[in-house]
C-alpha cells in the first residue's frame, strides 16, 4: 500500500510539473545567427579603421616547438578583402592577398589566399610535414577600437592586435634592428635578490630562467617562457610568476647587455666573435692545407644549416650553425648529391665526410671543425679550429669515406688517402686540413 | 507483488501520455536562415571565373581557402592568387575546352566535375611520400601544391605529373559511373591487380612487362582504365608506341586494353580518343610554348 502511495505521489508530481505552456523567454533579442553577423560587419568596420593599419603580436609554435613572437603589420582595404602585410622579418618588404570573416564557432579572420610573409610558420615541407606552428585562422576573442584579441585555430596561441600610429615600413624595419642587436645567448644576475641564471634562444624567441645554486647538482626552480621583440627590449607571451616576482616585460640595453625590469637585473652575454646566422650567407674562398677553392654558402630552410657548395666535384656538404656559439661547425655527415637532398651511394655505401682525430679514430659524434672569425665585419675571415665537442679529440683532417648503414663500418673503396671512387674534394682529393674560409 | 507490476505499468502508460500531450503551443519559425554564408567582395578574377567557369559550366572554382573542404588530416596552407588564376586557365584551356571541342559543350556541362579547390602546399604525410590532390565522388576535385606551378609551368611532363593529368584521370572515374566499362577489361589482366602493394617491388618497376601502363593501374581495373586513358591522351603518340615496345611481354595486354578503352569512349560518348590526344596534345604544347596568357582576367 506503502509503495502504491509512492507511485501515485511520484506520478502527481510529474503532472504537477509538467506545464504546456512555454514562456521561455530568448536570453538574447536576436538569433546567434544575427549577432554572429553583425560582429562581422562591426569588425569588417573596425580592420578597415586605421589610418596605418594594426601592429600584431602574433605568437607561434606546435607541440614540437614553441617560436615565440613575431611583429607583423596589418592594414586591411576598405573596398576590398585584401590585406598587406609586413613582418620584422623582413626588411623593406610587404605582401598583399586576401581576407575574410568567417562565422564559425565564433567570428574568425581568416587569411584565405596565399601570403609568404603571413603564412611563413603554416607552410607544411618534407621536413615539417605538421609546418611550424604558424596559423592563418584566427578565431577573434575580444574586440575594441583599442585591441583585438585573436586565439590561433590550429595552436590555440593567443596574437593581438594594436592599432599601428606610424608608418609599417618604420616600424617593421626598426624591430628588424632591434632583433638584429639582441643576439645574446645566456645571462646572470639577479631577481628580487636571488641569483639566477638563464639562456636565450634568439631563434625560437624562448627565455629560460634557472634558480642558481650552490650545488649544481640540486634541483633548481626553472621556467621557459616564450617572448616578442618591442622597442625596448622583450615581452612575454604572458606574465608569469618566478620565484615570486611576475616577469611581465625586461628592458634591454644594447650598450651593457643588460635585461632590467621589475625587481630583475640580469647581465647578458655574448660571445665576443658570436655570429649572427645571417652573417655566413655569400661566397667564400676556402683554404685548406694544399691549395684553396670557392665555396657559396646556401641558407637551408631551417636556418640552423648552411649548404656549402663547390667543395666538391659532385656533392654539397652541410655546415651546422650554433646559436649559442654563433659559430659554423664541419662535423660527420652523409655528403648529399650537388643541389639535391639526396645521400650520395657507392653501390650499397653512402658517401661521408668525417673528421678524423689524432689518434687515428674518425669522430662520427659532433667532433669537428668549427669557425673563429676574425671580429672585423668588413672583411671576415673565418679560421677553422678544433669545435671542442669532445676533449678527447683533435681533428686532423676531413676524409670522405663510406659508411655502411648494416655493420656501420667505415671503409674506402680506393685506397687510404683516395677515398670512394665517386666522390672526391675539389682538386681530386680525398681528405683535406681546412684552414680558413675568406669572404669574397 | 502482481499489484505492483501492474502499477508500474499504469504509471508507465500515464507517464507516456502526459510526455504525448506536453506541446500544444505553436511557435511560428523565424523567417530568417541560421545559415550565413561568408560575405566577401568579387575582384576581378572572381568575375572573371563567372563567365568562364560558373555560368557556361556551373563549376565552382574556389581557390580562397575554407577549411572545411581541405583535408583535416593535413596541414594545408590557402592557394596564391595568381598562381590560382594560372591554374583556372591551365584547367580551362586544357581540360574544360579539349572536352569541349571534341565532345561539345553538352558533353562537357553535364559530366565535367562540378567543384574545385585548390591549396598552396602538397599534402606532406610524415612517411615523406606526398599528395598532390584528390577527387571525390566525382563531384570535386581537390588540386594541392598550386602555389609550386610557376617552377612546373614550363614543362609538359612536370605539368601532368603534378596537377592535369590527375583531372582526366578523375574525369575518366567520373564517366565510368555513368556507363561502366565492359567487364573483358578486367579479364585481360585480371590476376595483376595488387591493391595497395602497387607501389611496392616488383610491381612499382615492373608494371610495364606486367601488362599496366603505369604503376599505380595495378591498384585495381577502374585505376586501371583512369590511368590508360589520362596517359594516353596526355602523351604523344610516339610515346605510347615506344613505351608498348619497352613493355615487351606487357605490350599485348596494354593494347588489348586500350582497344577497349577506345571503343567504350567511341561507343558511348561518340569521343575519338585519338582525336581528344591529338587536341590535348596540341594545347599542352600551346602552353609550354606561352601562347596563352596565363594570367590574363580580362573578360571577353
Amino acid at each position: 500500500m506503502m509503495k502504491k502511495t509512492l507511485l501515485f505521489l511520484a506520478l502527481a508530481g510529474l503532472f504537477f510539473t509538467t506545464s504546456c505552456l512555454k514562456d521561455q523567454k530568448d536570453y538574447f533579442d536576436k538569433s546567434s545567427a544575427e549577432r554572429l553577423q553583425e560582429v562581422q560587419d562591426q569588425l569588417r568596420g573596425l580592420l578597415s579603421s586605421n589610418q596605418y593599419g594594426w601592429r600584431m603580436e602574433y605568437f607561434i609554435g606546435n607541440t614540437e616547438q614553441d617560436r615565440g613572437g613575431r611583429n607583423l603589420t596589418l592594414k586591411f582595404g576598405e573596398a576590398q578583402d585584401t590585406v598587406c602585410v609586413r613582418s620584422e622579418e623582413y626588411v623593406d618588404s610587404s605582401y598583399t592577398s586576401h581576407f575574410k570573416l568567417i562565422g564559425d564557432d565564433g567570428p574568425v579572420l581568416s587569411f584565405d589566399t596565399y601570403n609568404p610573409i603571413l603564412h611563413k610558420y603554416a607552410v607544411p615541407s618534407s621536413s615539417y610535414y605538421e609546418a611550424r606552428g604558424g596559423d592563418f585562422e584566427f578565431l577573434i576573442i575580444d574586440y575594441s577600437a583599442e585591441k583585438i584579441v585573436l586565439k590561433g585555430k590550429r595552436s590555440g596561441r593567443t596574437s593581438t592586435l594594436y592599432p599601428l600610429t606610424e608608418d609599417a615600413g618604420a616600424f617593421t624595419n626598426r624591430l628588424h634592428q632591434s632583433d638584429k642587436v639582441f643576439h645574446i645567448s645566456s645571462f646572470d644576475g639577479t631577481l628580487a635578490g636571488t641569483a639566477v641564471k638563464g639562456e636565450v634562444d634568439v631563434k625560437n624567441r624562448q627565455f629560460t630562467i634557472t634558480e642558481k645554486l650552490e650545488d649544481e647538482y640540486a634541483d633548481a626552480k626553472t621556467t621557459t617562457i616564450p617572448y616578442i621583440l618591442t622597442d625596448k627590449g622583450i615581452q612575454f607571451y604572458q606574465p608569469e610568476e618566478f620565484m615570486g616576482t611576475t616577469l611581465d616585460f625586461l628592458d634591454f640595453s644594447p650598450a651593457d647587455t643588460t635585461l632590467t625590469g621589475n625587481g630583475v637585473s640580469l647581465k647578458c652575454f655574448i660571445p665576443k666573435d658570436w655570429c649572427p646566422y645571417e652573417f655566413f650567407e655569400g661566397s667564400y674562398m676556402f683554404l685548406h692545407n694544399d691549395g684553396m677553392f670557392q665555396v657559396e654558402l646556401t641558407p637551408e630552410e631551417d636556418q640552423e644549416t648552411y649548404r656549402a657548395s663547390g667543395i666538391g666535384t659532385n656533392f654539397d656538404i652541410f655546415m651546422t650553425y650554433d646559436i649559442k656559439t654563433g659559430r659554423l661547425n664541419i662535423e660527420a655527415q652523409f655528403v648529399a648529391e650537388q643541389g639535391k637532398d639526396t645521400a650520395l651511394q657507392e653501390g650499397d655505401n653512402y658517401v661521408i665526410l668525417a673528421p678524423l682525430g689524432t689518434s687515428g679514430y674518425f669522430g662520427l659524434d659532433g667532433e669537428g671543425y668549427s669557425t673563429a672569425w676574425n671580429m672585423r665585419e668588413d672583411r671576415p675571415v673565418y679560421t677553422w679550429e678544433n669545435n671542442g665537442r669532445n676533449a678527447r679529440f683533435m681533428c686532423s683532417e676531413l676524409m670522405l669515406r663510406l659508411y655502411n648503414l648494416t655493420d656501420g663500418f667505415v671503409r674506402d673503396s680506393q685506397g687510404y688517402s683516395m677515398g670512394p671512387s665517386v666522390a672526391k674534394f675539389n682538386g681530386n682529393k680525398g681528405s683535406l686540413t681546412p684552414k680558413s674560409m675568406q669572404k669574397r | 507483488m502482481k499489484a505492483a507490476i501492474r502499477i508500474s505499468f499504469l504509471g508507465a502508460a500515464l507517464l507516456t501520455a502526459c510526455l504525448g500531450t506536453v506541446s500544444c503551443e505553436k511557435e511560428t519559425l523565424n523567417p530568417e536562415s541560421v545559415i550565413r554564408v561568408a560575405q566577401t567582395q568579387k575582384n576581378d578574377f572572381d568575375r572573371w571565373l563567372d563567365v568562364n567557369f560558373s555560368t557556361p559550366y556551373n563549376i565552382d572554382f574556389k581557390y580562397r581557402y575554407e577549411l572545411n573542404e581541405s583535408d583535416l588530416n593535413y596541414f594545408t596552407i590557402p592557394a596564391d592568387y595568381n598562381c590560382s588564376i594560372m591554374m583556372a586557365h591551365l584547367v580551362k584551356y586544357l581540360c574544360v575546352e579539349s572536352y569541349d571541342e571534341v565532345a561539345g559543350v553538352t558533353f562537357t556541362r553535364t559530366y565535367f566535375p562540378k567543384m574545385f579547390f585548390l591549396t598552396g602546399e602538397w599534402e606532406y604525410r610524415n612517411n615523406g611520400t606526398i599528395i598532390l590532390g584528390t577527387a571525390e565522388g566525382g563531384k570535386k576535385i581537390f588540386l594541392a601544391g598550386v602555389n609550386l606551378l610557376p617552377q612546373y609551368i614550363g614543362s609538359v611532363e612536370d605539368l601532368n605529373t603534378y596537377y592535369i593529368k590527375t583531372i582526366h584521370h578523375e574525369f575518366t572515374h567520373i564517366l565510368n559511373q555513368t556507363k561502366d566499362f565492359p567487364v573483358e577489361f578486367k579479364s585481360i589482366t585480371g590476376s595483376g591487380y595488387v591493391a595497395d602493394s602497387w607501389n611496392e617491388e616488383p610491381y612499382e618497376s615492373h608494371h610495364l612487362e606486367y601488362g599496366f601502363i603505369t604503376d599505380y593501374s595495378q591498384y585495381s581495373e577502374d585505376e586501371d582504365f583512369a590511368e590508360m586513358l589520362s596517359e594516353y591522351i596526355t602523351h604523344s603518340p610516339e610515346w605510347w608506341t615506344k613505351t608498348i615496345k619497352a613493355a615487351g611481354d606487357g605490350g599485348p595486354s596494354i593494347s588489348a586494353k586500350l582497344d577497349i578503352v577506345r571503343a567504350y569512349m567511341a561507343d558511348t560518348f561518340n569521343i575519338d580518343i585519338d582525336v581528344l590526344r591529338q587536341t590535348v596534345n596540341r594545347r599542352q604544347t600551346d602552353i609550354v610554348n606561352n601562347k596563352v596568357d596565363l594570367l590574363d582576367i580580362t573578360i571577353k
